[in-house]
């Protein structure tokens, strides 16, 4: 019985919750062996809600070691009012991310070479008028594999966000910060195998914060510069 | 050479464009911070006094004797006063000398009209000078509105037939000697050279407040105050506090009210 009513439940959960439709297009253009750049537009959305956010990351990252790079990267976002796309200076957001990447096959040179494994590590801090300073920590664990003679490479992911400053609670005569989970966010989809420079990725996923659960559905292209 | 060189590069390119971007970002004083001003309102209960209107309607020269007076109180400089009649057929004193007051002479004739009269009591009473009343005459009615908030002892005809009468009662201001913490008072807060209140709290039960979530900044708390002793008007009592650690709760004291 609790096998049939816990995912019942679950199922329930997530439909109750406005689906996140995320799209992201990009150009990347790799400078050397090592120093790789981007620019990526991207566009959020609530289904039956409305507009969420747009936009523009500018990231960099460089190799530093087999399998392990440095990320730097710069968003700014506009964001939603009342469900609706307004330009506005108090709707910006500013996002910095300072980060690594370790693949962890590649850099242990073991497991199969169609199958990828990776942890980013990334420390984000974001700024917007009028609200507090986010301050968080992300660790996000990756899974793909390369197919053989097969379009679709399956890929699986798992992120957790620690905000440092989640709880500001004041009292008299102090201050007291504490951090804690914000949200866990899980993906899984497949890269779709496109004419070389073109990349696709379509993907499903959940999303779980204290507002409640919501699905997201995100699809992203990216082209790469010769 | 040139990649190796690249790769050193780009790590200290990064770091240098975070340190420069995060410097671009400039906080206003406002929401989004992390500091708190903390504060307490007090205040003593105010209650405006009113003015006392009093009025006097005279009668004709033919009801009033030789010799007849009445009684007004506080007229000028603190002193009670009374309005005696001298009818000029009469060869005795008309002044009924009352200790303790300043004694008025009105001539009179029998044959004056009840407004005649009227107008030579308040001709009388206004050669004084300054005094604690403004005067009307409407026909044979004359009325005292006093300037001052007090209540003023009240008239007595006298030996005459007029009548005299409160037609309002005066008070004095009150405010009480308690200090009492002010309990569900709204507290405004203005960031940095806002002119007009940002946000705004209400006080606990104890008459404290807190305005949190505040960065580094300048601001303006006020609270609304009566202004004694004039009925109705209104100022903002008012402090202004600077705060200068992010995490940090500032005290801005106490913020005195009359209500």
């Amino acid at each position: 019985m609790k096998k049939i009513l816990l995912p019942i439940l679950m199922y329930g959960q997530v439909l109750s919750a406005q689906t996140g439709l995320w799209t992201d297009a990009g150009i990347s253009k790799k400078w050397n062996k090592a120093l790789r750049s981007s620019l990526e537009l991207g566009y959020r959305q609530n289904a039956g809600q409305g507009f969420d956010r747009i936009y523009l990351d500018f990231s960099q990252s460089v190799k530093v070691y087999d399998g392990i790079r440095l990320e730097g990267a710069y968003r700014l976002v506009m964001n939603e009012n009342a469900d609706q796309l307004q330009i506005a200076s108090d709707q910006l957001s500013q996002r910095y991310q300072l980060g690594f990447d370790i693949s962890i096959l590649d850099a242990f040179d073991i497991g199969p070479k169609r199958l990828a494994l990776s942890w980013t590590s990334t420390q984000q801090w974001g700024f917007e008028v009028a609200k507090l300073t986010s301050s968080i920590w992300r660790n996000k664990l990756s899974m793909s594999y390369d197919i053989k003679n097969f379009p679709l490479s399956p890929c699986i992911s798992a992120e957790h966000f620690y905000r440092w400053n989640a709880n500001v609670v004041y009292t008299l005569t102090e201050v007291l910060i504490s951090g804690a989970t914000v949200q866990w966010r899980y993906f899984v989809g497949a890269a779709i195998e496109l004419p070389k420079q073109h990349s696709l990725k379509l993907q499903v996923g959940l999303r779980s914060r204290a507002a409640g659960v919501q699905p997201l559905v995100r699809a992203s292209y990216q082209y790469s510069l010769k | 050479m040139s990649e190796s060189l690249n790769n050193k590069r780009v790590p200290l390119l990064l770091i240098g464009l975070l340190v420069i971007t995060f410097s671009c970002v400039k906080k206003n004083p406002g929401p989004g911070g992390t500091s708190a001003i903390n504060g307490k309102v007090t205040g003593q209960d105010f209650i405006a006094g009113e003015n006392e209107v009093q009025q006097i309607i005279f009668t004709s020269g033919a009801q009033i004797e030789h010799g007849d007076y009445f009684l007004l109180n506080e007229v000028k400089d603190g002193n009670n006063y009374y309005i005696y009649f001298k009818n000029p057929t009469w060869v005795s004193s008309a002044n009924p000398n009352i200790q303790g007051r300043i004694g008025l002479e009105v001539v009179f004739n029998y044959s004056d009209a009840n407004t005649t009269i009227a107008q030579a009591v308040k001709n009388k009473i206004a050669g004084l000078g300054i005094l604690n009343f403004n005067m009307a005459l409407d026909q044979d009615i004359l009325t005292l509105a006093y300037k001052s908030h007090q209540a003023i002892p009240d008239p007595d005809n006298g030996t005459t037939n007029f009548a005299l009468d409160v037609a309002n009662q005066g008070s004095a201001d009150y405010i009480s000697p308690m200090v009492q913490n002010m309990a569900e008072k709204n507290v405004y807060i203005c960031y940095g050279e806002n002119t007009f209140a940002s946000d705004n709290v209400k006080t606990n039960a104890y008459g404290d407040f807190q305005f949190t979530n505040l960065q580094v900044g300048t601001y303006k708390v006020y609270v609304v105050s009566e202004n004694p002793p004039i009925d109705g008007q209104h100022i903002e009592i008012e402090q202004t506090i600077e705060i200068t650690a992010k995490g940090s709760i500032s005290d801005l004291g106490t913020l005195h009210i009359f209500h």
